[in-house]
């Protein structure tokens, strides 16, 4: 990233971690009242005291001090992006368009939109429906990540027929080699 | 003393085959990781920390530690051959390396570097096992306030040095890594912290999937997004027959040129050891000061950047390799790992039950000696490691990315299950991933964000402890020793430089301690 | 674009290999697999001793193989026990146990009880009120009387995990309606760095734990055992000279009404697994309790037997729980109320 998206970046995130730091005291403050999450009205005022009078012992102790040192911190960083020149100009079509049409950009939807297909979708899915070898339970397992490799080395490859038979080759050799090595020779446990 | 159990651990290694072979394949595996780019020695760990969760723990560490030794190497192996640092670590090697590389004397670059790895390597195991034993009898006298400062002191270090843009971004990472460990059962207490009801969280956040995901997603996306941009690394015609040529002339012998430099690989051995040691501070921190102060001191200065200077390949590999024994020594003694890779580390030794800290020498007395060993021996296979793999590693570095990257996410996701067995925990992966990537391209460093997350209940826990020992009253942290009160000092000067008013932008803040270092070593030699 | 074609191909071939494959499954009989069973707390505690141990020997008897894994985190082993919860019931996932996890209904928003699990109970070893050798040399408390009278005047600091048996048992003897003696808690994440830290001598004087996790320390002289947390004597006889140890209701007579409170570990699973599943436990239990090595083991680890399954099994960890959950409840260490999970008072 350039100096200046950067700064900018920069910014919003000093933003976003000013919020998240005064949400983490809110926290921090309900723990430190209630800690055992009873329900307000059960809170007896004598643990109350206790909790004021042995301060020392809270469990929101480190919590407060993180979230305030972290709220400084922030505000020093958007105090940073500021001074050189950073603003929140680049909320605009064309930019955001622009952003979008970015290989980097797309490569890290792609791999993130398919890594979540893989681990909350195919696995689980199936886990539940292709478990029908009693002898080779890892199958599922080996289904899903076949499945999924080959998606990623199509979406990522040339589409050419070569690469086609390619891909289809190492998914599959990948996957039954994880799956044997893991799930049958190390006897761990596949998701 | 020292010296004798260290051999005595080393002989007993060898004398057991299987984990002889074990530590070879290790470092063979560790070496490649290395080489390739986009593989690291952290990452390499943390992946095969979750992997070989159910491996015999004698196997374990000789994993583990092969593939730290290896890894450490192997990124100088593309650093010359493709000018990419498979590795961190080898970036200052690449620089010159690469020139080597283009006049058709890779293989001899490759050579010498090898020998000042194994050179490196062997420095610092002796000062692991030196110095190791002698600070955890000192560190014995912890009591809370000491282990709190300590932390404190880690992540504080961690968070000044090791950002590349910003120092207040380390910072920022170390706080989020602490939000992140009070995720999770308070042990003092014992009321539920930050889980909003959820029971996965109230388990709180497991150290190695969060690894796994901040280390090994991250590079993914971004192979895949070069191979996506058309920007992907691949050896070219040209460069290819040039090799072939060279390879035909005879080369000097590696070892010979690499002992000519002893004083220059003391230094850059100091210098390893001491930055390794440093929390958080890393191999590839070493390696840049280890460059530098070779370059300042060189008395061939016109030779460098020739692709003839061996003392700027020399310099960085002692380095960095000697840092691998310096990062341990506050690992095993301190539970302060001293890089990332050791951090990684850190959580291998806890999830099989051996508590790095001052009580190692009570608990596992022979624990030190055992894992310089084990170093040590990797330092032998990593000979011959290098010796077999020179040839095929240019036809390994010529793996796509778009085959071996899916396969990575693959195995983060079995590796990071295989060690609860928690769905949760593949859910961190890939959340951390994503967030992990984002921070990346924001600049925020990993290492201050696990950093935190490990030693977030060290410090949450022993702060407290303390306070409650002392009812409250916090003079101790002044009082308790002499220890403490040094602690105190240093993270006192750590803050008040940052806070210095023109400081508080400084870019590179890391220039400051490393001209530093640089000016102190030069002072000695 | 040639992706979508072939993700349309994929679910093809993946819809295919189902029909193939998904033929009906047959009921054989248990087991026909390797069983897993998951420890909820660290490595080389009591209950992952005993389980590893207890696996072992129902391995041979039940003629398949079966892994264990430690799962921790959470309280009182909550996550560890709550994943064998939601996998299936069918006795393939065994959870290795101690009294502490009874007390997971009060601290955490699972609200399955005693009521809920088969036991399966295998051995137990005394509590003991231990004190570092050091201090009791400097402060001249190196026996329970005169603990008893040090410890009601000044201050001691006591180690220990929050929540659990020895919990408990501490939290009553610094309680003012019983022993009142002013102890400050000093709290860590297992009993393991509780014992070391108490070996240590700073950060703590005192620690309470099983006769089998602190016994090295006892043999080594670096811990100095000063009660038995039970209403009779004991005598530990691992060291080079027998030490008696009396009972902590010699100096405490009021806390008797909550005894026996006692350690106990084994394994557990879900009361609604198959019944034939679970005979078939039992059996398997009972025949690796009665192997030879078996009695030595409990010597060495210094425990007590008691080899119980079924509703014998049962009744005992439901005192246990009662106990346990009141207790906490009463000095305020709950989030929710023994009674709103339906645990009767004891």
């Amino acid at each position: 990233m350039e100096k200046s998206s950067l700064r900018r970046a920069d910014l919003v995130f000093s933003v976003f971690l000013i919020f998240g730091s005064f949400f983490y005291f809110l926290e921090s403050l309900k723990l430190f009242v209630n800690p055992f999450r009873r329900t307000w009205e059960a809170v007896p005022a004598e643990a109350v005291k206790d909790t004021l009078t042995f301060w020392y012992k809270s469990p929101a102790l480190l919590p407060f001090l993180v979230s305030i040192l972290l709220l400084l911190c922030a505000l020093v960083l958007m105090h940073i992006a500021r001074k050189e020149g950073a603003k929140l100009d680049f909320i605009k079509k064309e930019k955001i368009a622009a952003f979008l049409r970015n290989a980097e950009f797309r490569a890290f939807i792609i791999t993130a939109l398919l890594l979540c297909v893989y681990a909350f979708a195919l696995i689980p899915l199936c886990r539940s429906y292709l478990n029908v070898f009693r002898g080779f339970r890892g199958f599922p397992f080996f289904v899903a990540t076949f499945l999924y490799l080959f998606a990623m080395m199509m979406a990522f490859g040339d589409k050419q027929k070569r690469h086609l038979l390619k891909s289809l080759l190492v998914s599959l050799l990948a996957s039954g080699f994880v799956t044997y090595a893991f799930g049958t020779l190390a006897k761990i446990p596949l998701p | 003393m020292e010296l004798l159990y260290l051999i005595e651990e080393f002989v007993k290694i060898l004398l057991n085959p299987g984990v002889l072979i074990v530590l070879f394949a290790a470092t063979a595996l560790g070496t490649i990781i290395g080489a390739l780019p986009g593989l690291t020695a952290t990452m390499g760990i943390a992946l095969l920390t979750g992997l070989t969760y159910k491996v015999p723990v004698a196997y374990t560490f000789a994993i583990l530690m092969g593939i730290y030794v290896g890894g450490i190497y192997g990124g100088s192996i593309s650093a010359i051959l493709l000018n990419i640092p498979g590795t961190a670590s080898a970036a200052a090697t690449a620089i010159e390396g690469n020139l080597f590389a283009k006049r058709g004397k890779a293989p001899l670059a490759i050579k010498v570097t090898r020998s000042a790895s194994i050179v490196g390597t062997l420095i610092g195991v002796l000062a692991l096992a030196l110095i190791a034993p002698q600070l955890s009898r000192i560190a014995l006298q912890f009591s809370a306030v000491e282990y709190f400062l300590l932390a404190v002191f880690g992540v504080l270090m961690c968070g000044s040095i090791v950002t590349s843009d910003l120092t207040i971004k380390g910072w920022i990472g170390g706080l989020i890594g602490l939000a992140i460990s009070f995720i999770g059962y308070d042990v003092i207490s014992g009321a539920p912290r930050f889980d909003f009801g959820n029971i996965n969280l109230s388990g709180g956040i497991s150290l190695i999937p969060a690894m796994i995901g901040f280390y090994a997603i991250p590079e993914v996306i971004k192979a895949l997004s070069l191979v996506k941009s058309g920007a992907a690394p691949a050896l070219s015609e040209e460069a290819a027959t040039k090799k072939l040529a060279a390879a035909k002339e005879k080369d000097p012998n590696s070892w010979l040129i690499t002992l000519k430099h002893i004083p220059l690989i003391l230094r850059s051995a100091l210098i390893g050891v001491g930055i390794g040691a440093l929390p958080g501070v890393g191999e590839d921190v070493a390696a840049w000061i280890g460059y530098d102060n070779a370059k300042k001191s060189s008395k061939h200065k016109e030779t460098w950047g020739t692709g003839e200077c061996y003392e700027a390949i020399i310099a960085p590999e002692v380095s960095n390799n000697a840092a691998i024994g310096g990062a341990t020594i506050p690992l095993l003694t301190l539970a302060v790992p001293g890089s990332p890779p050791a951090a990684v580390l850190l959580g291998a030794f806890m999830i099989h039950n051996i508590r790095p800290g001052p009580m190692i020498m009570v608990d596992s007395p022979r624990f030190i000696f055992y894992i310089a060993a084990l170093i040590l021996a990797a330092v032998i296979a990593l000979w011959v490691v290098g010796m077999l793999l020179a040839k095929p590693m240019s036809s390994i570095l010529k793996i796509p990315s778009v085959y071996l990257m899916p396969i990575i996410a693959v195995l983060s996701i079995v590796g990071a299950y295989a060690l609860n067995l928690k769905r949760f925990d593949i859910l961190v992966v890939v959340a951390f991933g994503i967030i992990g990537y984002i921070l990346d391209k924001m600049k925020y460093s990993a290492a201050p964000i696990v950093l935190g997350i490990i030693l977030g209940t060290m410090i949450d826990e022993n702060f407290r402890r303390a306070l409650i020992v002392n009812k409250g009253d916090p003079s101790f942290f002044f009082t308790n020793s002499w220890i403490s009160v040094v602690f105190v000092l240093i993270i006192a000067v750590v803050i008040l430089k940052q806070l210095l008013p023109e400081r508080i932008a400084a870019k590179a803040n890391f220039k400051g301690l490393y001209g530093f270092i640089a000016a102190a070593v030069k002072k000695k030699g | 674009m040639k992706m979508s074609k072939s993700i349309a191909l994929l679910v093809i071939m993946l819809l295919a290999v189902t029909a193939v494959f998904a033929t009906g499954a047959k009921e054989i009989a248990y087991p026909e697999r390797d069983i897993s069973a998951i420890v909820p707390f660290g490595q080389g505690g009591g209950t992952d001793v005993w389980g590893r141990k207890v696996m072992e020997a129902m391995a041979k008897e039940l003629g398949v193989a079966i892994t264990v894994t430690n799962v921790t985190g959470g309280s009182a082993g909550s996550i560890g026990i709550s994943q064998v919860w939601t996998s299936p019931h069918d006795g393939y996932v065994l959870a290795a146990t101690s009294e502490t996890p009874l007390t997971i209904p009060v601290t955490t928003p699972i609200t399955q009880t005693s009521k809920d699990w088969d036991y399966f109970i295998a051995a137990g070893s005394p509590g003991l009120l231990c004190v570092n050798a050091k201090v009791a040399a400097a402060r001249g408390i190196d026996t329970l009387d005169k603990l008893a009278a040090y410890g009601k005047k000044s201050e001691l600091k006591i180690a220990g995990t929050t929540g659990g048996l020895w919990f408990a048992l501490a939290s009553l003897v610094s309680d003012k309606n019983y022993g009142n003696w002013p102890f400050t808690w000093v709290s860590y994440g297992g009993s393991g760095p509780a014992i070391l830290a108490t070996v240590g001598g700073i950060d703590a004087d005192l620690v309470v734990a099983s006769a089998g996790e602190v016994k090295d320390y006892i043999r080594s002289g670096q811990l100095i055992p000063l009660a038995h947390m039970d209403t009779a004597a004991y005598t530990f006889t691992a060291a080079a000279a027998p030490i008696a140890i009396p009972a902590i209701t010699k100096a405490i007579p009021g806390i008797a009404k909550y005894l026996p409170l006692q350690q106990w570990l084994g394994f557990k699973v879900p009361a609604d697994t198959p019944a034939d599943v679970k005979a078939k436990l039992a059996s398997a239990f009972k025949a690796a309790m009665a192997q030879p090595d078996m009695t030595q083991f409990a010597k060495d680890q210094i425990a007590v037997i008691f080899n119980k399954s079924g509703a014998e099994a049962k009744a005992m960890a439901q005192k246990s729980e009662s106990n346990l959950c009141w207790i906490l409840f009463d000095l305020g260490k709950t989030t929710y109320s023994p009674a709103e999970r339906g645990i009767a008072k004891p």
